[in-house]
């Protein structure tokens, strides 16, 4: 046979009997082309039987033609590559779609789509399909097969409505084995009622680790209020899961449900005090975490009710980040409440960026925890956030904020107690409202920093540790309430004045050189305000004539744009000057 | 110093710091212990080695992946960037790359590997499967089932 000895090489067993089969039909008389060897009544079956025949061998032969160039492939210099090589390749490529967000895992469905050596390889390679989203169909999902690996993720896409969801049934075994479940949800006009995650939250997860609930929240062309709210199962998955890691990040929920309780990582984003979260509910979810390790919320506020709190300890968390600085924001907000009601182990890592009052403040400085209702099980080694920022404190700041950072508030102007607070390492700045009380002339009128530096001069210990102290844009009235802090520091070896006003430069100058005070400073730094170095010369000069040594080791100019020569020529007889 | 043999019988002596950046002779030397006996690699030729050993060379004051390194490995921190010098040391022809590859497996320097797989894989990325196929001299084989499923695939891709 012809067509047998060119391909019998290359050809299946059953496909070279096809075609031989089909060839000895064409050679017999009237088996070609055409109905002549058929009689009138049996031609339209002969035809149909020809035809079926002509398919099925056009069939064979585009199998055996996939198959040839499958073979041709194989001679590609890519695919002398072995197999878990290509899935190397192919998981990078992976990884490389979920760093840039890809909504859908675009070099995986690319490296499946190239020929059938490199499908058969990304088919079988689950991780490269544990990262997609619900609706891509759940082929996909079962392509990731029981692959139990901590990052594997569910994403539900933006725009879904689980309570419409059909195809979900399908995807049950891998609900069942997911380890993490990621669920993006669209906003809803404030109004609508929750959307209901029952049907991912019904079914048993047991190895289920980390949930992340992410929504939006913004105000639609009427100025309605939308924003992601949805409705848990009363029992999330079924009371079985392994929760340790939740994040929440806009979206309102029922805060009480059991998917907040023996967390060891919380995160929420986004949670304003229009999401129902009251001081005393994150109280109780931190209340059911007590082995929680690692606590952060950020751009939250939390509404309080008229309940007692009870505070919680948290012994074993080795980080809080704490970042609720949305302004100088009213008083009746209870997130500092809350804040001061977490205990935290005194080594635990420790960032703050939050608002709040100078009376607040002042009222938790001093406040203390009864841990009573713990028993003897009461963990001794842990303080407020707050007290333990102020123990750690190596450098204390206060003043007010670059104009340029001044947050155009619509609120009454007349509340300058309002402060902000950064801590951050050893770093301890506190930042009072501007307020500009001369509508007509926008010169600032500020004094909410004296106000503060006055009540927390109270509070430092006597062997205080803080070597660095900072004003910044200080106004006349602060001076003096800078010096009471400044003699509050036995230790104190550093001070920068930034941007403050000549009147309280000249009270800080005079304090410096009171011989009174009888206490050293090793630098004052000038940060982009020179003009006042012959005040501080002037200051200087007669405490060193009378002590024969400066009451200042050093002075640094920093960013300070024109400096007076005779003033400097002045100044470096007393001390040593540095320009940075 | 330590002599490596190709599986084109070409002889190279290195340092052992910079052979001991693969693990496969890295064991071998502890196995062996001081020895002059060359190396066999059967499976590196010796235009491959030489490669493959300029890489080592560069990298061999870097520390050794740590066994933390290698457990993370499927994790997905790992990045799928590759460093200057990596990237020009990769700008090779096709056939090279692949070979570099299937060295750096063999001789389990993982993270030559790496840099190769990341190379191939940037290769691969944002371009289709015909670009795909034209770039590696690939024919597309599939039979008009499999072409029949792509194409649902692709249909419901395009329509995301």
């Amino acid at each position: 046979m012809v067509a047998s000895s060119d391909l019998k090489e290359k050809l299946s067993t059953k496909s070279l009997c096809l075609l031989d089969e089909l060839i000895q039909s064409l050679k017999e008389p009237g088996g070609g082309i055409g109905t002549d060897g058929c009689d009138d009544a049996s031609s339209y079956a002969c035809i149909e039987e020809e035809r079926v025949r002509f398919d099925l061998a056009a069939e064979v032969l585009l199998l055996e033609v996939s198959r040839i160039r499958a073979k041709r492939n194989a001679f590609s210099p890519i695919n002398k590559l072995p197999v878990e090589l290509f899935s190397r390749i192919f998981l990078f490529g992976a990884l490389s779609d979920i760093r840039d967000s890809a909504p859908l895992p675009s070099s995986s469905i690319a490296a499946s789509h190239v020929c059938r050596r490199w499908r058969q390889i990304s088919l079988s390679t689950p991780s490269l399909w544990t990262h997609f989203r619900l609706k891509t169909c759940c082929e996909w999902a079962s392509r990731a097969e029981e692959l139990l690996l901590p990052q594997d993720v569910l994403v539900l896409p933006d725009n879904f409505n689980p309570e419409n969801s059909q195809d979900c049934g399908d995807c049950e075994p891998n609900l069942r084995n997911m380890r993490s479940l990621r669920i993006s949800l669209r906003a809803l006009r404030w109004n609508f009622d929750p959307l209901s995650l029952a049907s991912y939250m019904s079914l048993p997860a047991p190895n289920l680790t980390f949930l992340q609930l992410t929504g939006e929240e913004y105000y639609d062309d009427s100025d309605a209020h939308c924003y992601s709210h949805v409705r848990l199962p009363p029992s999330p998955f079924q009371g079985q899961h392994n929760l340790r890691h939740v994040v929440i990040s806009c979206c309102a929920l029922s805060w009480d449900s059991s998917i907040f309780t023996g967390l060891r990582r919380l995160e929420l984003h986004g949670v304003p005090d229009a999401f129902h979260m009251r001081v005393d509910e994150l109280l109780s979810i931190l209340g059911a975490c007590p082995a929680m390790e690692e606590l952060a919320i950020m751009d939250c506020q939390f509404a309080q009710r008229n309940v007692p709190l009870r505070t919680v300890p948290l012994p074993r968390l080795r980080s809080l980040l704490w970042d609720t600085n949305l302004g100088y924001v009213p008083s009746w907000s209870g997130w500092f409440k809350a804040l001061h009601n977490i205990l935290i182990s005194r080594n635990a890592e420790l960032t703050l960026r939050c608002a709040t009052s100078s009376y607040d403040i002042h009222a938790i400085l001093g406040e203390t925890h009864d841990l009573a209702h713990l028993g003897p099980a009461a963990p001794r080694d842990v303080s407020p956030p707050v007290q333990i920022a102020l123990s750690r404190c190596r450098h204390l700041g206060f003043g007010y904020p670059d104009r340029k950072d001044w947050v155009n508030e619509y609120e009454d102007p007349g509340f300058p107690e309002r402060i902000t607070i950064d801590f951050s390492g050893e770093i301890l700045q506190l930042f009072s409202r501007p307020t500009e009380l001369d509508y007509h002339e926008p010169t600032p009128m500020n004094f909410g920093a004296s106000m503060l530096m006055a009540c927390f001069a109270s509070h430092l210990p006597p062997d205080c540790p803080i070597r660095t102290l900072s004003l910044f844009r200080g106004e006349p009235l602060d001076g003096a309430a800078f010096v009471g802090v400044m003699r509050a520091l036995p230790h104190l070896a550093k001070i920068t004045l930034s941007e403050i006003s000549f009147e309280c430069a000249e009270e800080i100058f005079k304090a410096l050189a009171d011989p009174q005070w009888s206490h050293r400073i090793e630098e004052v730094v000038f940060h982009r305000s020179a003009e006042f170095l012959s005040s501080l010369a002037a200051a200087i000069e007669p405490y060193f004539r009378r002590k024969g040594k400066a009451c200042v080791r050093r002075v640094t100019l920093r960013d300070c744009a024109e400096v007076n020569e005779t003033t400097m020529f002045v100044l470096k007889r007393f001390v040593e000057v540095v320009q940075d | 110093m330590v002599n490596l043999v190709t599986s084109d019988n070409e002889s190279f002596t290195v340092e052992k710091a910079v052979a001991s950046r693969s693990v496969l002779i890295k064991n071998m030397l502890e196995d062996v212990g001081e020895s002059d006996q060359p190396i066999p690699l059967p499976n590196v030729t010796a235009s491959v080695l030489k490669k493959v050993l300029e890489y080592c060379d560069h990298h061999k004051n870097e520390p050794m992946p740590t066994s933390e390194d290698l457990a993370a490995e499927d994790t997905r921190k790992r990045t799928t960037d590759i460093g200057e010098w990596d990237q020009k040391f990769i700008q090779v022809d096709q056939e090279m790359l692949f070979e570099i590859i299937l060295a750096a497996n063999y001789l389990d320097i993982k993270p030559l590997l790496d840099v190769g797989c990341k190379t191939v894989a940037n290769m691969i990325k944002g371009k289709t499967p015909e670009e795909i196929r034209k770039l590696f001299n690939i024919v597309n084989d599939f039979t008009p089932e499999e072409e029949a499923q792509i194409k649902k695939e692709n249909e419901w891709a395009e329509d995301r």
